[in-house]
């Protein structure tokens, strides 16, 4: 599990920073972007195993950098954050190519769970 | 309609955010568990009342998504003019955003949570209105303290009845024969014969039933 290597992309960057701390604290070596652009940017020199992505974000969506992912390193699962109380965009965004969603306030032990299950695939 | 829709979009928003912010509470609650769980042996002495304070951030969190969910599914309501929708879960979403109304007047909805699943095709806003209309004249002329359960059934004519009765029917019988008189049972007729429905009121046993007509079984 130490040499997991996760990308978090969400523009709420409290949330960004303090999950990414305790996926750091369970092994889980993380990186945060807080916009689509920033992910992009990072993602090209630094490939991860898995993307955590919120779906709704200014300027790129979600569902655009998950496309844009796909064009950079095809094959990375990209696992999709959504804070909308209904599965519509987690449904379209794994037709499109997402690996899983989870709905926010999200379970850490989910997220890892849905991770190691991404990395398996 | 289209200020309806208005409504509907921002209070949809607003619950998305309200799920950031519950999200920023979970983790910041959880990290602060995480560094609570690095303290070894008795090292701080105040380590079981942070574990009952972090645990009680957590149930408000998990009571604010409960909340926010329900809250983003009736915001959405008015996106369609007629949608297929469980009427247990109907009751269980107006039955949770009318807890604080029916806190302030001292009275407890319980839904029957083996009613399973009838699906009903209505105006989705109507319906709302109408179980909460039954709610609210309920409130109204119910006394503090008590109960009211509240289940839901299909017959073979594919009728689906919600029922509401109340625990203590002594008390009620009084109260219950104002009820029709009242404007707010006027209102709530409107409502139920706009979706071809009826309802009924019975002080002897403290029941008001809605019979509904499904919108494909008309």
């Amino acid at each position: 599990m130490g040499s997991l290597k996760v990308m978090l992309v969400d523009d709420e960057q409290e949330f960004a920073i303090t999950l990414a701390e305790r996926l750091r604290m369970r092994g889980i070596e993380t990186n945060t972007a807080f916009d689509g652009e920033e992910a992009l940017k990072l993602i090209v020199g630094d490939k991860p195993d898995v993307v955590v992505l919120d779906i709704m974000m200014p300027g790129m969506s979600g569902l655009q950098v998950l496309g844009k992912i796909a064009e950079i390193h095809p094959g990375i699962p990209v696992i999709l954050l959504t804070g909308i109380g209904s599965t519509t965009e987690g449904i379209a965004g794994m037709k499109i190519g997402a690996h899983d969603y989870l709905m926010k306030p999200i379970q850490i032990e989910e997220l890892i769970d849905k991770i190691r299950a991404a990395v398996k695939k | 309609m289209k200020e309806t829709l208005f409504m509907g979009r921002i209070t949809a928003t607003v619950t998305h955010e309200i799920k950031n912010v519950l999200a920023i509470i979970r983790e910041s609650g959880g990290l602060m568990e995480d560094f609570l769980n690095m303290v070894e042996g008795d090292n701080f002495k105040y380590k079981d009342r942070f574990h009952k304070i972090i645990s009680n951030i957590e149930d408000q969190v998990v009571r604010g998504d409960a909340i926010s969910t329900l809250l983003n599914r009736f915001a959405h309501s008015p996106d369609a003019d007629v949608a297929s929708e469980n009427v247990p879960d109907l009751l269980d979403q107006m039955i949770v955003l009318s807890a604080r109304l029916a806190k302030a007047k001292e009275i407890v909805f319980k839904s029957d949570k083996d009613s399973g699943v009838i699906l009903i095709s209505s105006d989705p806003i109507r319906i709302r209105m109408l179980i909460f209309q039954a709610m609210d004249v309920l409130m109204n002329y119910c006394k503090p303290g008590q109960t009211i359960l509240v289940n839901s059934k299909v017959n073979d004519s594919k009728l689906i009845t919600i029922e509401f009765s109340v625990d203590s029917k002594t008390q009620v019988l009084q109260e219950f024969e104002q009820i029709i008189l009242s404007d707010q049972w006027k209102d709530l007729i409107s409502t139920v014969e706009s979706l071809d429905s009826k309802a009924f009121i019975n002080p002897e046993n403290g029941t008001l039933r809605l019979e509904l007509r499904s919108n494909d079984n008309r």
